[in-house]
């Protein structure tokens, strides 16, 4: 008897494990759903919508499986398939084009994680292009067994959270092609409509390096913005993208507005080994005060790690939001423009402790990068008499906090 | 008229072969490699002049390869492997798991964590798993890796014609010198 119930469990539970991979369709609907009576599909209405982009490409390795888990492909494989069911005319928004729509569809998903289970969830708001007040907003949230890799959990709670999301809009707006003619232009979108500006996706530290508003930051903090803001002292602005490189992860930043503030680049770019430093960012926003930090470091060594490129190392502390603030020599100079730091996560697990090893990048290749864009900016030569704390002010008058929503 | 065809035939000829030798003569600079698959495809790349400077330990470099492969089911992969296991389970495993998928093989080249440029090769595999084995449902047997090694080549000439790898090549170039 025993045995047999072994193989019942075994059975059932091989099923269920099977189950769990199966990815769903759109044939069918969850439980106590249902679409009104009188609403045709497939719907006519020229729609597009919007997934911000890092929840687009989100995915992680699991080592310990050796597979990359991929949420982002989950969602936009999951997301697409319901659109495609219910909205032939639908494609997923593309800021660089300028295409006709009827209806805009901002899609907000986030993912939370439980028992074993997959909870996909999705703040939606719907735009006519005519006016900025949403004709709908909600969430909607459906959760999924877990199943090894991931592939059809996140598939499968993408599909049915957006079917959620589109049924709410098929039955609580009725839409047609008539109703919602595809009169719109996606080129003339407001980006702050469209962007989550409650929450940025990234944030980090810039510094004037001119007087006509141009700065500099690393170009990491800026991965596929809608809208970049750049704030100090309590002011904030728009900034505009003029130049980047993933190579040096370096990147200038416009915001049209003059500023009085700014710093120079040391002469020749020499960097003496062993000088005294200073590090201003805006570190760990969110949990500090939103001030700029000035950290006291010296030159650690003129090269970085191996195989790196430009860098030097320094040992002034730096925290997660420094990234593109800058690296100051007494005398008030860039030195280099902050860009990474060790992981001590990975070598703690090794055993090792490491202490104040960041990078920054070597003004050399920031001065190479400014003229081969033809940036103006300032240089000046070691100045030993310069009061230290001179030049910290005015390093922390010229950096900024940068933040990028998506 | 015939003579037209035949100096058509020799410029194309050229200009085809050209671009084979620009293709042959093109490197990239050194590179980090990782890699969810075996050493031996590593030591293929290496080979490869174009990637004669990939190195797996150079964690400072900006600039990755990541070589990883995934399953993708097919529509009847899927009702084959569901009736499988069913059976696997019901024979308490003495059936092995019989599952038809996609394997599909990607390539990433990054700079700063940036995806520059991905390339992905898919082919369709039979495997037969034990419930008991420790096999790993992500492990690739002989005969897969025999395919994936067929794609280093098409790799090569892909990445090769890229833009965007060229123009970080160019790129590193500028800041940094020429490649040797």
């Amino acid at each position: 008897m025993r045995f047999l119930k072994l193989c019942f469990l075994l059975f059932c539970g091989l099923t269920l494990l099977a189950c769990a991979n199966q990815r769903m369709t759109t044939k069918t609907l969850p439980k106590g759903v249902a679409l009104k009576k009188g609403v045709q599909l497939p719907n006519s209405t020229q729609v597009r919508y919007y997934i911000p982009h890092n929840e687009q490409t989100s995915r992680f390795f699991f080592a310990r499986g050796g597979f990359w888990v991929e949420p982002g492909k989950g969602l936009l494989d999951g997301s697409r398939a319901v659109f495609s069911h219910y909205f032939p005319q639908s494609k997923l928004l593309d800021i660089t084009a300028n295409e006709d729509y009827g209806l805009l569809i901002d899609l907000q998903p986030t993912w939370d994680f439980e028992s074993g289970k997959v909870i996909g969830k999705m703040a939606y708001r719907v735009l006519d292009g005519k006016s900025t007040t949403p004709l709908l907003t909600g969430e909607k949230q459906f959760s999924v067994t877990y199943d090894w890799g991931g592939g059809s959990a996140f598939y499968n709670a993408a599909l049915r959270t957006t079917q959620l999301v589109l049924i709410d809009i098929l039955n609580k707006l009725e839409p047609s092609a008539e109703k919602y003619p595809a009169v719109n232009k996606t080129a003339a979108i407001d980006l702050k409509d469209l962007a989550n500006m409650e929450k940025p996706v990234s944030l980090g530290t810039g510094f004037y390096f001119n007087s006509i508003g141009q700065l500099l930051t690393a170009n990491h903090v800026l991965d596929e913005c809608l809208i970049i803001r750049v704030q100090s002292e309590g002011k904030e602005l728009d900034a505009t993208l003029k130049a980047s490189s993933s190579l040096l992860d370096l990147a200038v930043l416009n915001t049209g507005t003059a500023s009085t503030q700014y710093l120079p680049l040391r002469k020749n770019q020499e960097l003496i080994l062993g000088e005294m430093v200073s590090s201003v960012g805006y570190p760990l926003q969110g949990l500090l005060a939103e001030t700029p930090n000035l950290t006291r470091g010296n030159v650690s060594a003129k090269s970085g790690m191996k195989g790196s490129l430009g860098h030097f190392q320094f040992s002034a502390p730096i925290q997660p939001g420094t990234s593109g603030g800058p690296i100051i020599s007494e005398s008030g100079q860039v030195l280099g423009v902050a860009v990474s730091t060790l992981n001590s996560k990975y070598l703690i697990e090794k055993g090792i402790l490491p202490q104040n090893v960041n990078f920054g990048l070597d003004a050399k290749y920031v001065a190479q990068f400014l003229r081969k864009h033809q940036f103006s900016f300032s240089e000046t030569a070691i100045d030993t008499k310069n009061n230290i704390q001179t030049s910290n002010d005015a390093a922390l008058a010229a950096s900024v906090r940068v933040a990028c929503y998506q | 008229m015939n003579t037209l065809k035949a100096t058509l035939g020799i410029v194309l000829t050229l200009l085809a072969a050209g671009a084979h030798a620009e293709a042959k003569d093109f490197k990239l600079p050194p590179i980090m490699y990782y890699s969810t698959l075996e050493k031996s495809l590593f030591e293929n790349l290496k080979q490869k002049p174009i990637f004669s400077q990939l190195d797996e330990e150079l964690y400072g470099s900006p600039l990755r390869l990541a070589v990883t492969h995934t399953f993708a089911p097919t529509a009847g992969g899927t009702a084959t492997g569901l009736t499988s296991a069913v059976l696997a389970g019901g024979s308490l495993g003495l059936l092995p798991i019989v599952s038809n998928n996609d394997l599909i093989i990607t390539y990433t080249v990054a700079a700063h964590g940036k995806t520059l440029a991905t390339f992905s090769y898919a082919e369709n595999f039979t495997q037969a798993t034990n419930i008991y084995s420790n096999q790993g449902l992500n492990q690739l047997d002989k005969k897969t890796m025999d395919w994936v090694m067929t794609t280093v080549d098409k790799f090569i000439a892909d990445v090769s014609a890229n833009t965007q790898v060229r123009e970080l090549t160019s790129e590193y170039e500028f800041y940094f010198g020429a490649i040797k």
